[in-house]
C-alpha cells in the first residue's frame, strides 16, 4: 500500500448501526421470521403425547444442530477457497463460520442435555447424534485453538485451511463409527422424531430450520465484516510502523 | 409436566442467552476495531498534514 | 519454456514485490544476472538481501513480478528449478547428529547426484574439511559449519548458487579460499551472494548491486534509470534522482573504477537486449558456457526420495536416541496408569484391557508426533528439505512412514506386555491387523497435525487437542475390533470394524498427502 490516506470505504463497515434499506430488510426479515417461528413453536405446534411440552426444545435443538452443520460446511468451503485462491476473504469466511459454528454446537449440546434430563432423567447420554456433536465441538474448538497459537498471519490462514478441510472430511467417518459403536452398545436416544411426524410439527420444524439458516447468514455477514475490518486496521498499523521506521 | 415446562423455559433461555451473549461479544469487538481504525486514520492524517502532503 | 538449454540470464527478476506479514520487504526489484556471472548484493540490514535470496531459492512466495532462475519460471517450475539451485542461508541446514560426510552424502543423494559418495568426498576436500569428515556436524565450530554448509549447497553442482553472507563466521583464510571452492565444485555456476564486506565481493570478482529499503534500480543506463524514476509511486521519494546515486530507498550501482578493483563490467545496454555478457577477465576464468557441470544429476523418484529421507531420519534417531526408547517406556507407563485407574473385576478384564491398550497407544502416538516436523523446524534443517527437488508429498510420506513404523513396534511391545500383565489373549491375527491399520490411520492424522503445528506456540497442548478428536473413529474401531477378537461381541462384528479402520486409514492418508504441500511448503 503506497497510499498514506485511508481508502474511505474501509471505514464504512457493514456492521453496527443500520445503514440503508438492505440492512433494514435483512434484520427486519430475520426478526419477523423469528417471531413467526416462536409463534409456531409455542402456539401452533401440538403438544407431544409422551414427552409433553418439553418436547418443544426439539425445534431449537435441531435448528441449532443444523446451523452448526451448515457453519462447518462453510468452514470447509472457505478453507478450500483459501488454499485455491489465497485471498483473505475466504479465510474471513472460514474463521467467522467456525466461531459461529462452535457457539451453536455448544447450544446444541446444552439443549440436548436439558432435553435428555427431562425425558431420560440423565444430563447426558451417548446418543450417536449427541456424541458426534460433542466430537464436532472438540474438532472446531481445536481449529480455533490452532489459529490462536499461530502468530504469523499467512501461516495461520494456510494451516487453518488445511485443518478445516481435514476436520470436515473426518465428520462423516466419526458419525459412522459412533453409529456402529452405539448399535453394539445401545443407549437411550434423544431424538425420537422421524417418520410419522404430524404435519404441524413438520411445518414448525421447517420454519425453525429456515429461521436458523437466516440467523446464520446474518451472523456470518457481521462476523465477516468484522474480520475484514480488523485485518484492515492491522494492515494500516503496519503501514504506520513501516513509515515510522523509514522516517517518511 | 410442570417440571417439563421449567426445563423448556431453561432451554429457551439458554438459546437466547447464547445468541445475545455472542452478539454482545461481537459488538464489543466491532467497537474495538472501529476505535482502532479511527485512531490509525487519525495518525496517518496527522502525518500527512505534518509533511505537507495532500490529505484525501 | 523452461529447461536449462535456454540461453539468456541465469537469474532474471522483474518487478518483484515480496510482502512478509504486512510489510513490503522488496519493492519492484529488477535484476538480471548473466550465466556464469558473479554478483554481490550489498546493503544495510533490513534492505531485503536475505529476502531476495530466499525468494530466488524458492523458499518464499512473492506477490507480484516475474522470477526466472536457471531458465525456470518460479513458482510454476519450482521443483525443477530447485535441482539447479544451491542455497546457503544464515543458518546452516545441517544435521548435527550426522557426520560431515553423511550430511553431504544425504544432500547429494537427495539432489539425485549419480555418485553421491564420491561427490561428497570431493566437496569435503574443496572446503578443506576432509580431516573432520567423520566428525559430527554438531561438534563443529561456527566456521567449520559454515564451510560444510557451503559444501552442501554446492554438492550437487548447481547452476545457480545463492549464498547469504557466505563470509559470516569465516576467518580471513577461509574467505580467501572461497572462490577456489566454488571454482572446484561448480565452476560454471552463476553466483549471487550477499555480504556486508565489499572486499569479499571484490575477491570473488563480482559486480556489486546495492539494495536499500527493498528497492534496486533497474539494470539500465543511468538515463533510463532516471526516466523510470519518474514513474515511481507517489510519495516514495521526494528529491529528483541524480544519475548515479539516488536518495532514500533507491539503488546505487557501482560504476566501473569506483573501487571495486576495476573488475566490474559496466552495465551495458546488452543486458536489456538479453544478450549474454562475457565476464571480465582477471580473477579466475568464469566462462559462461555449458549449463551443467560434470556432475550427473538425475531427479529422484517419489519413493526413492521418501526412502532417502526415512534412512536419514532413522540414522538421526539412532544417533540422537531421543524419542523411541522414551516413547516405549511412556506407553507402558500409560498402561499402568489406566490399569490402576480402572480397578478390574475379573469379568471386565477383557474390556479394560482393550481400553488400556488403545488409550495408551493413541495417546503415545499423539505425543510422539509433536516433534515430527517441529524438530526439523527448530534445528533449521527443514529449509534443507524445502530446498530439495523432491515432491513435497515424498517428504510427508517419509515422516509418516517413520511414525507408522515406530507405532507398530511400540504397539507390538504393548500387545505382548499387556497380554502378560492382564492375562488376556491379545496376540492374534485379528489384533495384529487392527494394530497395523490403526497405526496407518493414526500416523496419517498425527503426521498431518504435526505439519500444522510446526511454527505454533504451545505445541504440546495443541497436538492432543488437534489429533484426538479426529482420531475418534480410529479409537472406536480399534476397541470394537478388540472386543470382537476377545469374544466380547459376536464373531461377525470384527469385520466392520476392520473395514472402518481400513477406510479411515485410506481416507486420512490420501487427504494428508494431498493437503500436506499446502502446509510447510510455500
Amino acid at each position: 500500500m503506497a497510499h498514506t490516506s485511508l481508502p474511505v470505504r474501509a471505514t464504512r463497515l457493514a456492521i453496527g448501526p443500520l445503514r440503508g434499506w438492505r440492512e433494514l430488510a435483512l434484520y427486519g426479515g430475520l426478526l419477523a421470521l423469528m417471531a413467526l417461528d416462536l409463534y409456531l413453536i409455542f402456539v401452533f405446534a401440538p403438544t407431544e403425547r409422551v414427552q409433553g411440552d418439553v418436547q418443544r426444545i426439539f425445534y431449537f435443538h435441531v435448528g441449532s444442530a443444523w446451523l452448526a452443520f451448515v457453519a462447518f460446511f462453510v468452514v470447509a468451503l472457505g478453507s478450500v477457497g483459501y488454499l485455491w485462491r489465497r485471498t483473505p476473504r475466504w479465510d474471513y469466511l472460514a474463521v467467522g463460520s467456525a466461531e459461529i459454528g462452535v457457539i451453536f454446537t455448544t447450544l446444541t449440546l446444552a439443549t440436548g442435555s436439558i432435553w435428555g434430563r427431562v425425558v431420560w432423567g440423565v444430563w447426558w447420554t451417548w446418543d450417536p447424534r449427541l456424541t458426534t456433536t460433542l466430537v464436532l465441538w472438540f474438532i472446531y474448538v481445536a481449529y480455533l485453538a490452532l489459529r490462536t497459537y499461530l502468530d504469523n498471519v499467512a501461516t495461520r490462514r494456510r494451516m487453518a485451511a488445511v485443518l478445516g478441510i481435514f476436520g470436515f472430511v473426518d465428520v462423516p467417518i466419526v458419525w459412522f463409527s459412533v453409529q456402529w459403536w452405539r448399535s453394539l452398545h445401545p443407549q437411550p436416544t434423544i431424538l425420537q422424531q422421524g417418520g410419522g411426524m404430524p404435519r404441524e410439527m413438520l411445518v414448525t420444524l421447517l420454519v425453525s430450520v429456515a429461521t436458523f439458516t437466516l440467523l446464520y447468514a446474518v451472523l456470518l455477514r457481521q462476523r465477516f465484516a468484522l474480520e475484514r475490518a480488523a485485518d484492515q486496521a492491522a494492515a494500516l498499523r503496519d503501514l504506520l510502523r513501516a513509515q515510522a521506521e523509514i522516517g517518511g | 409436566m410442570m417440571s417439563g415446562l421449567w426445563y423448556l423455559a431453561v432451554g429457551y433461555g439458554v438459546m437466547w442467552l447464547g445468541l445475545f451473549g455472542y452478539l454482545v461479544y461481537v459488538a464489543g469487538r466491532v467497537r474495538a476495531v472501529r476505535d482502532e481504525l479511527a485512531e490509525v486514520q487519525r495518525q496517518l492524517a496527522g502525518r500527512d498534514v505534518e509533511q505537507g502532503r495532500v490529505v484525501r | 519454456m523452461g529447461g536449462s538449454e535456454a540461453p539468456g540470464f541465469a537469474i532474471e527478476v522483474r518487478g518483484l514485490w515480496v510482502r512478509l506479514g504486512r510489510l513490503d520487504v522488496l519493492r519492484d526489484v529488477t535484476l538480471a544476472v548473466a550465466r556464469g556471472e558473479r554478483v554481490g548484493l550489498v546493503g544495510p540490514n533490513g534492505a531485503g538481501k536475505t529476502t531476495l535470496l530466499r525468494a530466488l531459492a524458492t523458499l518464499l512466495s512473492y506477490d507480484r513480478g516475474t522470477v526466472r532462475v536457471a531458465g525456470y519460471d518460479l513458482p510454476r517450475d519450482g521443483q525443477a528449478a530447485r535441482a539447479a539451485i544451491g542455497y546457503a542461508g544464515h543458518r546452516p541446514h545441517l544435521y548435527e547428529h550426522l557426520t560431515a560426510r553423511e550430511n553431504l552424502r544425504f544432500f547429494a543423494r537427495l539432489y539425485g547426484v549419480a555418485d553421491a559418495e564420491a561427490r561428497a568426498d570431493a566437496a569435503l576436500a574443496a572446503v578443506a574439511l576432509t580431516h573432520v569428515a567423520g566428525g559430527r556436524a554438531g561438534a563443529f565450530s561456527r566456521g567449520m559449519q559454515q564451510r560444510l554448509a557451503l559444501a552442501a549447497a554446492m554438492a550437487h553442482a548447481p547452476d545457480v548458487l545463492l549464498l547469504d553472507e557466505p563470509d559470516a563466521g569465516l576467518d580471513a583464510t577461509s574467505v580467501a579460499h572461497l572462490p577456489d571452492a566454488i571454482a572446484t565444485l561448480c565452476p560454471h555456476a552463476t553466483v549471487l551472494f550477499s555480504t556486508h564486506d565489499r572486499a569479499v565481493a571484490q575477491a570473488l570478482g563480482a559486480r556489486v548491486v546495492e539494495l536499500r529499503g527493498g528497492v534496486v534500480a533497474k539494470d539500465a543506463s543511468s538515463a533510463e534509470r532516471v526516466a523510470s524514476q519518474a514513474q515511481a509511486p507517489a510519495g516514495r521519494g521526494s528529491e529528483p534522482p541524480s544519475p548515479a546515486h539516488q536518495a532514500g530507498g533507491q539503488v546505487v550501482v557501482s560504476p566501473p573504477g569506483r573501487g571495486d578493483g576495476g573488475q566490474v563490467a559496466p552495465l551495458p545496454a546488452q543486458h536489456a537486449q538479453g544478450q549474454v555478457v562475457p565476464s571480465p577477465p582477471g580473477r579466475g576464468e568464469t566462462p559462461a558456457v555449458a549449463w551443467s557441470g560434470e556432475v550427473e544429476r538425475r531427479p529422484l523418484g517419489f519413493f526413492a526420495a521418501a526412502s532417502a529421507l526415512i534412512e536419514k531420519d532413522l540414522r538421526v534417531e539412532w544417533r540422537a536416541r531421543e524419542q523411541f526408547p522414551t516413547l516405549l517406556v511412556f506407553t507402558l507407563l500409560l498402561a499402568l496408569v489406566f490399569d490402576m485407574a480402572f480397578v478390574i473385576p475379573a469379568a471386565d478384564a477383557a474390556a479394560v484391557a482393550a481400553g488400556t491398550l488403545w488409550g495408551s497407544l493413541l495417546l503415545g502416538s499423539t505425543l510422539a508426533g509433536i516433534r515430527l516436523f517441529a524438530a526439523e523446524h527448530d534445528r533449521g534443517t527443514l529449509a534443507g528439505l524445502l530446498l530439495a527437488p523432491v515432491d513435497p508429498s515424498a517428504v510427508f510420506l517419509g515422516k509418516f512412514a517413520l511414525l507408522v513404523a515406530q507405532s507398530a513396534v511400540v504397539g507390538m511391545v504393548q500387545l505382548t506386555v499387556l497380554s502378560v500383565l492382564l492375562n488376556v489373549p491379545l496376540l492374534n491375527a485379528a489384533m495384529l491387523a487392527a494394530l497395523g491399520l490403526a497405526a496407518v490411520a493414526m500416523g496419517a492424522i498425527v503426521a498431518m497435525q504435526s505439519a500444522l503445528i510446526v511454527s505454533a506456540r504451545a505445541r504440546e497442548l495443541l497436538m492432543p487437542l488437534l489429533a484426538l478428536p479426529l482420531a475418534v473413529p480410529v479409537l472406536l474401531a480399534s476397541i470394537g475390533a478388540t472386543h470382537a477378537a476377545l469374544g466380547l461381541t459376536p464373531a461377525g462384528t470384527n469385520l466392520p470394524w476392520i473395514g472402518l479402520l481400513a477406510v479411515s486409514a485410506a481416507v486420512f492418508l490420501s487427504l494428508a498427502v494431498v493437503l500436506y504441500p499446502h502446509t510447510v511448503h510455500t
